[in-house]
């Protein structure tokens, strides 16, 4: 096998006719049911609970029942496994009732009565900010000194984003077993080893009585990244308890009402300018994080380093919070928080261009950064960079120059240029994930791959297969990756932050190259790789200073829409792509992920609104929060160029959250343009359209 | 434990709900949902079940000389692909729901559901179509404007059942139909405006206009359509119409972009009607 | 409870059921049928269909009632026709795989396309998919293997 074969995906014949066990295919003996007792308040305190009498049959499953520590280890220890008197978002889990009847298990349910003593909740970012403890976190970083910078204009944007559901098409699942005296949890996930150590701390059982395999599962895109911890510790204690299996698995109403979401964001930013260049830059991003932090803080980081983009800006201040209200607890998903902050200011560049008169493109190129340049947080740009030869690809690729000139009515075009670091911020992957692989010579002389990363969709299966099976140009057939297991497999991160073909790969890479040679050797052989930081990567994470990412993707994109005059209504035809991602490890793979990550981001632009009402998600169900069908997606033209990265595997680099970000600040500015005014928020609806045009 | 009950015959039907209450249950797309439940759980139905779907009394589209019938579980694809409909019934149905929910979704349950966003309604209203309605004691026959009353209410009597929907055979020349919603495919409509006419430019003899989804009950005012036909004065009908409109602000849209697309849509559909 | 009858994948079967269980849930608990996955229960999302009398339905939504005397046909008894083979091999070459939970109620549904048309126009296609929503491909490799299923599709 070469890099450069093309193959079909290792997982999929199973997957089309049916075969493949998800977590609700998967069988246990004694299999109980469980159901969540959740909230009916934002905020206040559970004053009693009243449960019907007869409860046979039945198991409740509260606080009182978790061994060890009632909160789910993040990065605080702020969130309850089950609520401990004190609730703080609709819907939060305050029990499980369990039992082997799901219609007893209803009607058992239908008669609890919960008294509350009801607090005052707040769900506005505006107002939480004002109250004593309602910023969780707040960051700022600078560089230059832009308090005293010489400047003619000042150009300012208020930006809006909000949420966005993940909705993978396997609902939440997991499984707690008590399998002799070791804690087992099957589960439809992302990071096996987040919910071990998770369990670890609630059950209060050590390393080795504590395992986690992963069921093939059913996408997951961040929203199975932390999530998965809670309802793992629910169902262990509850297995631990009832002494037998137990089964969680949400209704997707369910689901989409009470799971992590993408944070609803508020941004600004300001430009100064000094005879039309742009000599300094001020930003504030403020996320929405629910009442727990969870993974907050991590997301409004990469939100704020993302910051200034593709662009060079000697004098910068940047500063993030995250602010703690009463509504859902938000998380992961693709991007990660540079969707936010990136829509905002690929706006705000296009909005400085059209002020200045300027081609969008044209306008940017002067600021494009290049390798040797300083990043925003003072560190280096380490690689070869080429922004321009994107912008001249898309520009040939989307026949630019035609479509400036011959304006259609009701037609609109609009650009986007986003970098995306691959990997952990900063320090996080040589401190927190410490990264170990391993690769298994067997003696049936198949060659294993052990890892914690899992396949989701995203092809992670294949990907990391071929890199082996391209180091030892061997079939692939003769590679082994089976779902993570961590009995068998080390740490080796969590699918995350884009970093599984880039560092767990590069890792496979350094593996294999081990065993070239060696796979005619008798026995077994096991070659162990741990992650070490490159020392380009210098970070300091109290000051923020330095290089915050080890390598980054780049991403050109050009979307075209055109609104219909009578009833508003957009469709976006096309959407033109050009990415680095230093080489596709497989050019499928990289169709799928772009594909798949411009249809998620045109849906976060134009299609899926969801809305927070007294805590409660307004739109909570398929027919409400409406996801891109097939009749609604455009036309994709995509291209790479090769910029191979030295310290990923064959020079690949991050791909996964990229193909996401750049869409809808492409869309909206096209939206933008074909309507004539400025747009500050999406998602980008009719009615918004309306909104602003009936002034006009 | 709930009754679910499979009527041997048509007559069966018709005696048992005669004789109680019950969720007569046709294509059963709107009540699958609204009694969702747990997976693998008994769906929660405070009244015992009649199905009716299997009946062949209820079943069928046919041609009359001067008339049209549509059975009540005609499905919606039953109608959409219909051989001897014509275009201006089969469109408005061929753009519901999904390729699988017309499959199985009905017109009768359509109608007798009587939603806001049920798209077929509207398209009766511009036909005059007629409802047969049928009980142990015999049939009646009313106008769908007479039937349907307001948001989930219509003159059904608790013992009778939808047999069939009549559309008059009608000379149309042609019409316009518009919906908007959410997205492109899978959509509740935001509102839907659905015109017939017959006649074009100075020869025009006959104006339908019909705004769906905005209000509880579609609107249709004859007399505006009169006027038009008398005075073609386009602002003064669609004035007539904004009039009449009590759209909502709601979780997909607005009242106010309801109205004034629906206003505009009407607006353009009589332009292209006159020209 | 009822006995009901009908024909499961080609063969004829009873189960002792409520008239009002779904579909889905008869045939992934009564038949150990797993190929036929809930999405979303409300007739959304398109995981669930299976073809009723060759008519493509959500089983979610279907009660057993609707199900007496009829023909049922699922992935599995679809994987065991040659046609099934060329959807697979489609499917396979042209990427259109990912997580692979809305996969076979894809398939279906392409088996669906198949049935009705020769020569289908672009929009037709896109059309007779619209009830089934794929959250990881975007959709092209999808539509791209259905297309390739067709002698000929007409594109406007």
């Amino acid at each position: 096998m070469k890099i450069t074969d093309k193959l079909a995906r290792v997982d999929v014949r199973d997957k089309i006719r049916g075969k493949t066990q998800y977590i609700e295919d998967l069988s246990f003996e004694n299999l109980h049911y469980a159901r969540t007792l959740r909230s009916t308040i934002a905020k206040g305190k559970i004053v009693m609970i009243d449960y019907p009498k007869n409860r046979e049959g039945i198991w409740i499953i509260d606080k009182e029942d978790i061994p060890a520590n009632n909160d789910v280890a993040m990065i605080e220890h702020d969130m309850p496994v089950f609520a401990d008197n004190a609730v703080n978002y609709y819907g939060e889990p305050i029990a499980l009732i369990v039992g082997k009847n799901k219609d007893c298990i209803i009607d058992f349910m239908r008669e609890i009565t919960i008294t509350y003593e009801e607090d005052t909740p707040v769900f506005e970012m505006a107002q939480a900010r004002e109250l004593h403890n309602h910023i969780f976190t707040d960051h700022t970083y600078k560089k230059g000194d832009v308090a005293h910078l010489a400047h003619d204009q000042v150009i300012e944007g208020v930006y809006k984003t909000g949420y966005q559901e993940q909705l993978y098409m396997e609902k939440q699942g997991v499984v707690g077993h008590l399998d002799g005296d070791i804690a087992t949890v099957y589960g439809s996930i992302q990071c096996p080893y987040y919910v071990k150590n998770a369990l670890m701390h609630c059950i209060g059982y050590d390393e080795d009585h504590v395992r986690v395999v992963q069921a093939s599962t059913g996408g997951a895109f961040g929203g199975k990244e932390e999530y998965p911890s809670l309802i793992a510790c629910q169902v262990m204690v509850a297995a631990i308890k009832v002494k037998a299996p137990v089964r969680l698995i949400f209704d997707r109403r369910e689901d989409v009402a009470y799971t992590t979401k993408r944070h609803p964001a508020e941004m600004i930013i300001k430009s100064y300018l000094k005879e039309g260049q742009i000599v300094g830059m001020e930003c504030l991003v403020d996320l929405d994080a629910g009442p727990y932090l969870g993974l907050s803080d991590v997301v409004l980081q990469r939100s704020i380093f993302t910051l200034i983009g593709c662009y060079q800006i000697e004098h910068l201040v940047v500063r993030g919070r995250t602010i703690k209200t009463n509504n859902i607890f938000t998380g992961a998903f693709r991007g990660f928080g540079a969707p936010q902050s990136m829509f905002a200011l690929e706006q705000h560049m296009n909005q400085l261009a059209e002020a200045m008169e300027l081609d969008p493109i044209d306008f940017r190129r002067p600021y494009f950064v290049e390798k040797g340049m300083e990043t925003s947080t003072s560190g280096r740009f380490n690689e070869d960079i080429y922004l321009n030869d994107l912008a001249d690809r898309l520009i040939e690729m989307s026949d630019y120059k035609t479509l400036c000139q011959k304006r259609e009515a009701n037609t609109g075009i609009g650009v986007a240029f986003i970098p995306h670091g691959g990997g952990f911020t900063g320090s996080g992957e040589a401190e927190h994930i410490k990264a170990v692989v391993k690769l298994k010579k067997r003696n049936d002389g198949f060659v294993e791959i052990l890892v914690s990363n899992v396949e989701m969709g995203q092809g992670a299966q294949t990907a990391l297969s071929k890199i082996v099976a391209s180091v030892l140009d061997i079939e692939i057939e003769r590679v082994v990756y089976e779902n993570p297991d961590t009995a068998r497999v080390p740490d080796s991160g969590p699918t995350v932050a884009s970093r599984t073909t880039m560092v767990v790969g590069n890792l496979l890479f350094k593996a294999a190259t081990q065993l070239v040679g060696r796979l005619e050797e008798s026995g077994e052989i096991v070659i162990t790789e741990h992650f070490k930081q490159p020392d380009y990567v210098v970070w300091d994470q109290e000051t923020m200073c330095g290089n915050a990412y080890m390598a980054y993707s780049w991403s050109a994109i050009l979307a075209k829409v055109t609104v219909d005059p009578i009833t508003l209504e957009i469709t976006c035809t096309d959407i033109y792509g050009v990415y680095d991602v230093g080489i596709p490890i497989d050019e499928d793979l990289l169709l799928g992920q772009i594909h798949g990550g411009v249809v998620q981001g045109l849906g976060y632009c134009l299609m899926e609104q969801m809305h927070s009402k007294d805590g409660k998600i307004l739109q909570d169900s398929f027919e409400s929060y409406t996801v891109p069908t097939t009749c609604d997606i455009p036309r994709i033209h995509s291209d790479w160029i090769e910029n191979k990265y030295v310290d990923g595997p064959f020079g690949a680099k991050a791909v996964g959250e990229l193909t996401l970000v750049g869409v809808a600040p492409a869309v909206a500015t096209a939206v933008a343009d074909a309507i004539g005014k400025a747009l500050y928020q999406i998602p980008v609806t009719p009615e918004g359209i309306m909104e602003v045009t009936k002034n006009a | 434990m709930i009754k679910n009950i499979r009527p041997d015959n048509y007559q069966h039907l018709l005696t048992l709900i005669d004789q109680e209450t019950f969720y007569v249950f046709a294509g059963g797309t709107d009540l699958m949902i609204r009694k969702r439940q747990w997976q693998g759980a008994e769906r929660r139905f405070d009244k015992p079940i009649v199905y009716i779907s299997h009946l062949r009394e209820l079943q069928g589209i046919r041609e009359f000389n001067d008339h049209y019938e549509i059975m009540a579980c005609a499905t919606q694809t039953d109608v959409a692909e219909s051989t001897i409909l014509p275009e201006y019934v089969k469109e408005p149905i061929s753009k519901m729901a999904t390729p699988p929910i017309r499959n199985l979704a009905t017109i009768g349950g359509n109608v007798v559901n009587d939603a806001s966003v049920g798209d077929s309604i509207p398209l009766f209203f511009a036909l005059n179509a007629e409802v047969v309605l049928r009980s142990v004691h015999g049939t009646r026959q009313l106008k769908m404007h007479e039937f349907i009353i307001g948001k989930y209410k219509t003159a059904l009597a608790q013992n009778e059942i939808l047999e069939k929907i009549i559309v008059p055979k009608e000379e149309i020349d042609g019409f316009h139909y518009r919906k908007t919603g959410l997205r492109k495919a899978s959509i509740l409509s935001k509102l839907s405006v659905y015109m017939l006419y017959k006649g074009r430019g100075k020869k025009l003899e006959d104006i339908r206009v019909v705004v769906g989804a905005v209000n509880d009950i579609p609107i249709r005012l004859r007399t505006a359509e009169k006027s038009f036909l008398e005075n073609r004065d386009v602002d003064k009908l669609v004035d007539a119409y904004r009039q009449q409109m009590n759209g909502k602000d709601d979780k997909r849209s607005t009242k106010e972009y309801r109205e004034e697309i629906t206003c505009r849509l009407i607006e353009y559909f009589l332009g292209e009607v006159l020209s | 409870m009822h006995n009901v009858s009908f024909i499961l994948n080609g063969e004829a079967v009873t189960v002792d059921t409520s008239l009002s269980k779904r579909l889905l849930d008869v045939l992934r608990e009564d038949f150990k049928l797993i190929g036929t996955k809930e999405g979303c229960g409300e007739g959304e999302c398109g995981a669930c269909v299976v073809f009723l009398d060759g008519e493509l339905v959500n089983s979610c939504l279907l009660p057993m009632n609707s199900v007496v005397d009829k023909e049922v046909l699922t992935i599995e008894g679809l994987a065991k026709t040659n046609r099934y083979q060329e959807i697979e091999d489609a499917f396979v070459d042209a990427g259109a795989v990912q997580c692979g939970f809305c996969t076979p109620g894809m398939v279906m549904a392409t088996e669906y396309l198949l049935n009705k048309y020769k020569r289908p126009t672009e929009e037709q296609i896109q059309e007779g998919l619209s009830g089934n929503i794929c959250r990881c491909t975007g959709y092209q490799t999808i539509l791209t293997a259905v297309k390739t299923l067709f002698e000929e599709v007409d594109s406007l």
